[in-house]
């Protein structure tokens, strides 16, 4: 299929692109579920353990729960701040002796902020383990800053936006979507701030923020790959347990009101050429969620989108109103989440019919959903799914740890494919109820002179 | 996130003391392994986009998209649905030189993958309705190119680089281009380019050698034997010294260059690879990085790569900088170019940038996907399957001479060609723009 996108208006804007592509839609392990030790250091910090001996790497991720939407008012970009200063240094390894240290190994570090968590990771030849926890442990309590490295940075984050919202009519319109769709939770904020805000960021804001949030209690680290988990505990435990832990806030997220108004954004720009439409709606996240609706709303999300989904057949095949079409939904937000639908057109006068269409098939779905094969078929290949992900170094990694830093019980990630097995067409129909039921945000994105 | 690596890199050069490929009797690259039920094939044809029928650009990627339309029994969703619902991943993609199929399934599954792909490539349908849908959509994946200013400053450089030459278009078609490609079209370009002689396959996963071939067998049975038509002529690339400016309306200037790069067999090559990681390839340990990011915060990112084509090949890098700074960025980017070619590089990045090259190859077999794709590679590349073995010794082997004399050679800059997108003010190009579409 060809693959035609919409800049969609994430709550995971800067979210790593590799993780994302490797882990479609937040799938787990089916019957044998992930393989993994976890335990807790007496300073609070969380550690899982998942061994994969396929090559002699050893992937060392570190989970802060704290994103963009933590930050304090008009700074809502410190967390994605922070993540990048987190490379500047300390006392023992000054200069940017992370970076230098790890790739002079064949290793490679990075990192990515979201909403709700911060996450830093590495992935390295297997000898390279101990050096890496030591840094990361290091990092975790001793990171110095001063304006000479910080204030370059500013201006490297500053560019970030540029290059990825500023010089982009499709992000532009997202940002403004987003703020249209929550009315008051801080998700209405971009991940990378405000440009007029970023300016004014402060190395003090910086490390503010760190002392707040960076502690052994509020982070969960993984270490995937070629290790086993008696050797990576003892260096965990060697490399860790002297960190102190920290009263970290609470996290007391402002809550959305009852939403009664329909609204709609739209983005004519010269830069933009091909139109599209999205319509958003709130929808209920792993944690604010009743009953099994947020696994419902992921079978949903399947059956409508691909190649063979819903939306597809009816609009792009059948229809023929659109050239592209897709349906999105994550239930990994800490608070309130959507559920998005959108369509590409290469004939602007076709938007108004299939905003129709996107109507009437929600209100289809929310009356007596979907059939008993598309149920059966959007299941299976979920599961199927699973098992490539089990093979995979990153995705369990990821899965397990930003489930953990968003407050989800091992648990309940574990049993995901027996909640997936467990979700039935009336599920369906309630979680699309009170979704589809509730005024959405409409966007549009318009070729041509404003 | 921190960066975004923004250009591919095409080479895989390797080492893997824990990894065998063995070849199969059928001439593929094959990493057996048990640890998932799970197989990845990666199957290279030697047809990407730049052997489009002249006029008939975007040919190869038009296949892409009809061979997923239906085939033998199944109409286009039927055909989608076999595959999905039994959890096969298949894929056709074009690069300038590569048809690509790439596909993922359950062990268990393998003769229907198998049977599968063998109806795309030898029963597919190239329906009337299915070819007016993917030329809609390909004209809206064209139209959503144009909202991309990275797109257009490579499409430019590829213009000016290899004007004359099939690589030229970048892999880039017109809706005009794309009106004149016919089901007929589409299957002369299957029947002739498509076949046996120009395939480099790699596998991984849990089989044995015999499965791989006789999946191999009976996914290609049908296909022709010889291709058909003449293969692509070799080409110097023309990098005039200076720099072409397209406007557009942006805060942020897209700054693209290319300059001499380096063939994959020359002995040189190893020497090359250490050379652009230094410079720009190296992430936050390049220079390029350390003095317009790190040090001066003038950009997101930079970096540089060996692009590689089979019949060409150049260095590429790119940068966005904000409109004010764009004759600054270029400015030093031109100043370490020069900078390398007097002074060379310390001892201690040459350390470090074989200790990386030499240190991050296992990498590359983390996963099926990917080993599949590496094994592909080195048969496609005319590789040995012993080379990840000796590619250690053939970097470590580098010395500070090698690299200061090759720096005189690809560092020239009287053959470093710039692209600008944006609107920067008072920066005068110096080279016209290409016509697009010769």
């Amino acid at each position: 299929m060809i693959s035609i996108s919409r800049v969609i208006p994430s709550l995971l804007l800067l979210v790593c692109l590799v993780l994302a592509a490797a882990v479609p839609s937040a799938v787990h392990a089916q019957g044998p579920r992930f393989d993994l030790v976890h335990f807790t250091l007496a300073n609070g910090l969380e550690t899982v353990i998942l061994p994969n001996h396929r090559a002699p790497v050893v992937l060392v991720q570190v989970f802060y729960k704290v994103g963009a939407a933590d930050g304090p008012p008009g700074k809502n970009g410190a967390a994605h701040f922070l993540e990048h200063l987190m490379f500047k240094g300390t006392a023992r390894y000054p200069d940017g002796a992370f970076d230098r240290l790890i790739q002079s190994h064949g290793g490679e570090s990075n990192a990515s902020t979201n909403q709700d968590v911060t996450e830093f990771h590495e992935v390295i030849p297997k000898d390279q383990l101990e050096q890496v926890l030591d840094i990361e442990a290091d990092r975790m309590e001793h990171l110095t800053l001063d304006d000479a490295t910080v204030l370059p940075e500013r201006d490297v984050i500053i560019e970030e936006r540029r290059q990825r919202i500023d010089n982009d009519p499709g992000a532009q319109l997202a940002e403004a979507e987003n703020a249209a769709l929550y009315l008051n939770s801080p998700y209405r904020l971009p991940v990378i701030g405000w440009l007029h805000e970023m300016k004014q960021y402060t190395t003090q804001d910086a490390l503010d923020f760190y002392r707040h949030y960076y502690a052994p209690n509020n982070a969960v680290l993984v270490l995937a790959g070629d290790v086993t988990p008696q050797e990576a505990r003892g260096l965990v435990e060697k490399h860790f347990a002297a960190l102190a832990r920290r009263d970290i806030p609470r996290r007391q997220r402002l809550v959305e009101p009852p939403h009664r108004v329909t609204t709609q954004v739209s983005f004519r720009s010269p830069l933009a050429h091909l139109p599209s439409i999205g319509i958003s709606f709130l929808a209920p996240s792993y944690r604010t969620a009743t009953g099994n609706d947020a696994y419902a709303l992921q079978v949903l999300r399947e059956v409508l989108s691909g190649d063979t989904g819903l939306l597809y057949e009816d609009m792009v095949i059948d229809k023929k109103v659109a050239a592209g079409v897709g349906a999105r939904y994550s239930p990994r937000p800490y608070d309130v989440s959507s559920f998005g639908l959108w369509a590409a057109t290469n004939d602007e006068k076709q938007l108004d019919g299939i905003r129709e269409r996107f109507m009437t098939i929600t209100h289809k779905i929310a009356l007596g959903g979907v059939t008993r094969e598309e149920l059966a078929n959007a299941k299976k290949r979920l599961l199927i799914a699973v098992i490539k992900t089990r093979a995979d170094l990153t995705g369990p990694a990821d899965i397990v740890g930003t489930g953990l830093a968003t407050d989800r019980s091992l648990l309940d990630i574990q049993n995901w494919p027996t909640f997936i097995e467990a979700v039935t067409n009336d599920d369906i129909k309630r979680a699309a109820q009170s979704v589809f039921s509730v005024p959405g945000v409409e966007s549009r994105l318009l070729p041509g002179e404003q | 996130m921190r960066y975004l690596f923004l250009l591919i890199f095409v080479l895989c050069a390797g080492l893997a003391q824990a990894v065998t490929i063995q070849e199969t009797p059928r001439n593929v690259y094959f990493i057996e392994d048990h640890s998932d039920p799970l197989i990845a094939m990666t199957l290279y044809f030697r047809a990407g986009w730049a052997y489009d029928p002249a006029g008939h650009e975007g040919t190869a990627k038009f296949l892409t998209a009809m061979l997923e339309e239906g085939a033998g029994p199944y109409d286009a969703t039927a055909y989608r649905r076999e595959l999905e619902n039994s959890g096969i991943d298949l894929d056709f993609s074009a690069s300038g030189d590569r048809f690509t199929i790439t596909l993922s399934f359950l062990s268990s599954d393998r003769d229907r993958a198998a049977r599968l792909l063998n109806l795309a490539l030898t029963q597919p349908h190239f329906s009337d309705s299915s070819m007016a849908r993917v030329r809609d959509q390909l004209l809206a994946v064209y139209r959503q190119e144009l909202e991309d200013p990275d797109r257009a400053a490579q499409d430019t450089l590829a213009h000016i680089v290899f004007q004359g030459h099939p690589y030229a278009a970048a892999g880039q078609y017109t809706p005009e281009s794309l009106n004149r490609i016919t089901a007929d079209g589409l299957r002369q370009f299957l029947h002739d380019r498509l076949t046996i002689d120009t395939l480099a396959a790699g596998a991984a996963g849990d089989a044995s050698a015999s499965d791989i071939d006789a999946f191999l067998g009976q996914a290609l049975a049908g296909l022709a034997a010889h291709a058909t038509g003449a293969p692509l002529p070799p080409f110097g690339p023309r990098l005039p010294k200076g720099m072409a400016l397209l406007k557009r309306d942006l805060p942020q200037s897209v700054v693209a260059f290319a300059a001499p790069g380096i063939d994959l067999h020359d002995p040189d090559f190893y020497t090359a690879y250490v050379l652009n990681y230094i410079m720009g390839g190296g992430g936050f340990q390049s220079r390029l990085m350390r003095e317009i990011r790190v040090k001066r915060g003038l950009s997101y990112g930079i970096d540089t790569a060996l692009t590689q084509h089979e019949r060409s090949n150049i260095l590429v890098g790119e940068t966005q900088t904000k409109t004010a700074s764009t004759a600054e960025t270029i400015a030093l980017i031109q100043q370490e170019w020069q900078r390398f070619r007097n002074e060379g590089p310390s001892a201690a990045e040459i350390d470090a940038a074989k200790t990386y090259i030499i240190g991050f190859y296992p990498r590359n077999f983390a996963n099926l996907t990917d080993a599949a794709e590496v094994a592909a590679s080195l048969k496609f590349e005319g590789r040995g399957k012993d080379y990840p073995d000796r590619r250690q010794a053939l970097f470590a082997a580098v010395t500070a001479e090698d690299l200061r004399r090759l720096a005189q050679k690809l560092l020239d800059p009287d053959h470093l060609t710039f692209v600008v997108v944006g609107a920067p003010e008072g920066l005068v190009p110096t080279l016209s723009l290409p016509q697009l579409g010769q």
